[in-house]
């Protein structure tokens, strides 16, 4: 073995390295017949394989197809394999599937906030969501308030499982989450959810807000609840951001 | 010694890239003691006559760290570059120069290998092109034969100024637009030779994924497409150009890999990302494949055509060697 001034440590060897994540390409994550999303390894030869039913991806697990087709909402994990190098990390993913009854929605609590003012009521029902770089497009709602209320008026009365949801997390940009959501009709309060505080800064990513409902409404409330902005940032004590693009009934 | 041999897995050697142009890995190359040599980012590397490697750092400790192929370290300088971030090499009438760019003096400098100031191009003001020297952030320099200096304004205003040996401005072009021959991240610029009847400049468009062709006297011939391959500057060797690819896919971080093209400027070896695959004449949108690479700056190509890799923000790192197999 060579000596040398410096301690020999070797070349790199394929079992210390790990694959890339999976490429994946989605037609559209909000659908109401059907997405397929594309999945591709991007190292030659790795097999992806993945779950739909929210466990770990194994080795064992089955393998992914190269095209995905997918006709209800489902949560998807999947992850790169390969006999001579570390499995990549799980990539996680969501579609969802619009109801194609969709309420009217009218904003009763105070304005969203210029300029993030989407394109009115309608942006949170095209199923086009806005991107992580909010400033990019006009899809994204955005409200600096305590409680944002919306009511949700249906043609006539469906059987609704949930209402999700679809915002963004920014908190580099004071962007948070609710703290609760609960759906209303008359003076009941028919489904609540409560979301925790984040004990730290987050990246930057959507997030879907699921709020299951199991029952029929014709014309209900939805409010969200806006806690202060948590001691750990540098906005502690004030009111946050909220973006939504899309109110999803499913 | 021998307790570690026994302890020692047999594994096999990393190789990476495709086709004719294939690497093993050696992580460990460039490491020195960082509490005598220390890096912050190891933006880039040249090579001398002698075959000793120039390593340009922006820690003003030591700028400049000079190592011979093996790693060694030989001799180290430089406390007045705080900026530094591009370095060319060229050979003038027998004796060798650095041109570094500063991105914090707003200068570029040129310099004898030993670190001795020769000249310094401040901003171009005489162009008429900026207000003021903060808005010439130049990342790169390339010498053509007849001393001619170009500047690729690459974090500044998107121009490429052109000055003649002596430092006189000769003419100004590119900048911002959309226009084909505007800039976005004009990060690098080499002068291409390959056709000895025909030489032009090869300019990055970072932030399209594209390298830009132009005449030496700033007129815009053609673009080059690599979709996701977010590169730095090239580095050109025999008939292949090296590009460092600091970001891949939809330039997300730590997803960086080298890019090889060939005479054609085809991407034809990839080392750390994936294979590369071309339909009906485009290339596939390019990701990185392994997680080897964090944010590769740049690439120098020795006699021998093994790669050295200095990296941007991977937590002061030193150079990667890669060992052509």
């Amino acid at each position: 073995m060579a000596c040398s001034s410096k301690s020999y440590q070797g070349l790199v060897q394929s079992q210390e390295i790990a694959l890339s994540n999976p490429i994946i390409k989605i037609d559209s994550v909000l659908f109401k017949e059907q997405a397929s999303i594309r999945v591709l390894a991007a190292y030659q030869d790795a097999a992806i394989r993945y779950t739909t039913d929210g466990s770990e991806v194994k080795a064992t697990s089955p393998l992914c197809p190269n095209l995905l087709l997918v006709d209800k909402s489902t949560d998807i994990k999947c992850k790169a394999f390969h006999p001579k190098l570390k499995a990549s990390e799980t990539l996680d993913f969501s579609v969802r599937k619009v109801s194609s009854i969709q309420p009217e929605i009218l904003l009763t609590s105070s304005e969203a906030k210029s300029p993030y003012l989407g394109k009115g009521m309608a942006a949170l029902s095209n199923i086009k969501k806005g991107e992580i770089n909010f400033k990019a497009n006009q899809e994204w709602l955005g409200f600096q308030n305590d409680v944002i209320q919306f009511d949700l008026l249906f043609e006539k009365a469906i059987d609704c499982e949930q209402i999700t949801l679809s915002t963004l997390c920014d908190h580099n940009s004071w962007i948070f989450n609710p703290s609760k959501i609960e759906l209303v009709v008359g003076y009941d309060v028919i489904a609540s959810k409560t979301i925790e505080s984040p004990a730290t800064k987050q990246a930057a990513d959507f997030q879907f807000l699921a709020l299951p409902v199991s029952t029929s409404i014709k014309e209900a409330s939805l409010k969200i609840y806006m806690d202060n902005i948590p001691e750990w940032h540098s906005g502690k004590g004030t009111t946050p951001w909220f973006f939504i693009d899309e109110i999803i009934v499913e | 010694m021998s307790l570690l041999s026994s302890q020692y897995i047999k594994g096999e050697d990393l190789i990476i890239g495709h086709g004719s142009h294939q690497y093993k890995v050696d992580l460990h190359w460039g490491a020195l003691n960082a509490n005598y040599y220390p890096v912050n980012d190891c933006h880039e590397m040249v090579i001398d006559r002698k075959g000793r490697i120039f390593l340009l750092t922006n820690h003003t400790q030591n700028n400049v760290l000079i190592y011979d192929s093996a790693g060694k370290l030989i001799d180290s300088w430089g406390t007045t570059y705080p900026g530094a971030h591009g370095l060319s090499i060229k050979n003038e009438g027998g004796e060798e120069f650095l041109y570094i760019a500063d991105n914090n003096r707003h200068e570029v400098i040129k310099t004898t290998l030993e670190g001795r100031e020769i000249m310094v191009l401040p901003y171009p003001k005489e162009s008429g092109k900026y207000e003021n020297a903060n808005q010439y952030i130049p990342t790169e320099t390339a010498i053509a034969d007849n001393g001619d200096i170009y500047v690729a304004d690459g974090y500044g205003s998107q121009y490429i100024i052109q000055y003649s040996a002596k430092g006189e401005l000769l003419n100004i072009f590119g900048g911002r637009g959309e226009e084909n021959q505007h800039l976005d991240n004009a990060h690098g610029i080499c002068i291409d030779q390959r056709d000895p009847k025909n030489p032009q400049l090869l300019v990055t468009d970072r932030m399209k994924n594209q390298l830009k062709k132009y005449t030496l006297d700033g007129q815009y011939l053609d673009k080059i497409d690599l979709p996701g391959a977010y590169i730095c500057r090239p580095v050109i060797k025999g008939e292949y150009v090296y590009l460092a690819t600091i970001w891949s896919g939809d330039g997300g971080s730590n997803t960086g890999f080298i890019s090889i093209l060939d005479k054609n400027n085809q991407l034809i070896s990839a080392p750390g990302g994936m294979k590369p695959t071309y339909t009906n004449g485009q290339l596939n949108p390019m990701h990185q494949a392994l997680k080897l690479f964090h944010h590769p700056h740049d690439v120098c190509v020795d006699q021998d055509e093994n790669l050295y890799v200095p990296q941007w923000n991977a937590g002061q790192t030193y150079p990667i060697k890669l060992i052509r197999v």
